[in-house]
């Protein structure tokens, strides 16, 4: 069964420091939304490129479909996007004790079934998109150093 | 010299010289360099994140109706601010490079972004949008937050 979340630890990104709670919970949001705004532009944080193609049997079933589609629906565009509810529903967490944040989809889908099936299923298929990518890690350690950085007087 | 500037295609920064503005040396201390180094970066991120220009008026030209309609600039949720930021790494990854005790070097030391940086400071293969340096007033503003610290540490 493959991963439908994705943790990392603070130690990952910098060596020796206790991040505080408010900067793990931004870590976690901004996580969650780089995954969101790659993965709908099309590229995969996991491979670091493109999204696998849409076959054209599965194309030609989007450019018919009428029901309900997410704003960035495109028939022919790969970018895990039909109906928008499974990227729009991940979420970032953060644990204090565990210096941990993690990304997973959350909730039920308006269709039924669950958001996490769907990020199983499409990762199954060939397209991995709940990761990280090294300028991600930099950003995210950059957003740390900042912290201390700003703050240095409070550690004194 | 205050502040000098470096443009070149593997090399942008901005040398800052704090003994130059305050008129005296800084604490012999790592943490109130980078401080005030981080000082400078928020700066520059806060007004060009606003959507002015190094010389404080907004930026030009407003953006293409083409790149206005294209999946990137939706899938990142861009408005039509031009404020030089799309997935957030060229800013995000600005960082102080270097310090001495009374110095320090703000630029990048990832390529992709020292190249992108260069790219929108020089108008080299994209629109000139200078952002990258500091105004007077920046540098009035900087002066008061390190003399602030440096009473801060006076009084410790």
């Amino acid at each position: 069964m493959s991963s439908v979340k994705v943790n990392i630890t603070a130690a990952e990104l910098i060596k020796n420091m206790k991040v505080s709670a408010p900067v793990l919970y931004q870590l976690s949001e901004f996580w969650a939304k780089r995954i969101q705004q790659f993965t709908r532009s099309g590229k995969s944080l996991v491979t670091e490129s493109k999204l696998k193609p849409l076959s054209a049997g599965y194309t030609k079933f989007r450019r018919t479909y009428k029901g309900a589609k997410g704003e960035l629906f495109k028939p022919n565009k790969s970018n895990l996007t039909f109906t928008g509810q499974m990227l729009a529903s991940l979420k970032g967490y953060a644990n204090y004790n565990t210096q941990t944040v993690r990304v997973t989809p959350t909730g039920s889908r308006t269709g039924g079934g669950k958001n996490t099936d769907i990020a199983e299923y499409v990762t199954e298929q060939g397209r991995p998109f709940l990761g990280l990518d090294e300028k991600g890690k930099k950003r995210m350690s950059q957003i740390i150093l900042r912290d201390i950085r700003r703050n240095f007087k409070k550690r004194k | 010299m205050t502040v000098k500037k470096i443009l070149s295609k593997d090399d942008i920064r901005l040398k800052i010289n704090m003994k130059d503005i305050l008129g005296r040396n800084l604490p012999n201390d790592s943490d109130v360099i980078d401080a005030i180094g981080q000082k400078a970066i928020d700066m520059i991120i806060e007004r060009t994140q606003d959507g002015k220009a190094l010389n404080g008026r907004n930026f030009t030209p407003k953006y293409s109706d083409e790149y206005k309609a294209s999946d990137e600039f939706k899938a990142f949720g861009k408005t039509n601010k031009v404020n030089m930021t799309l997935t957030g790494d060229m800013l995000g990854l600005m960082d102080v490079v270097k310090s001495t005790r009374n110095t320090f070097d703000i630029g990048w030391d990832d390529a992709e972004e020292n190249a992108k940086a260069f790219n929108h400071n020089t108008g080299d293969t994209v629109h000139k949008r200078p952002f990258f340096g500091l105004q007077k007033q920046e540098i009035k503003q900087l002066k008061k937050f390190a003399e602030r610290l440096i009473k801060d540490k006076d009084d410790e």
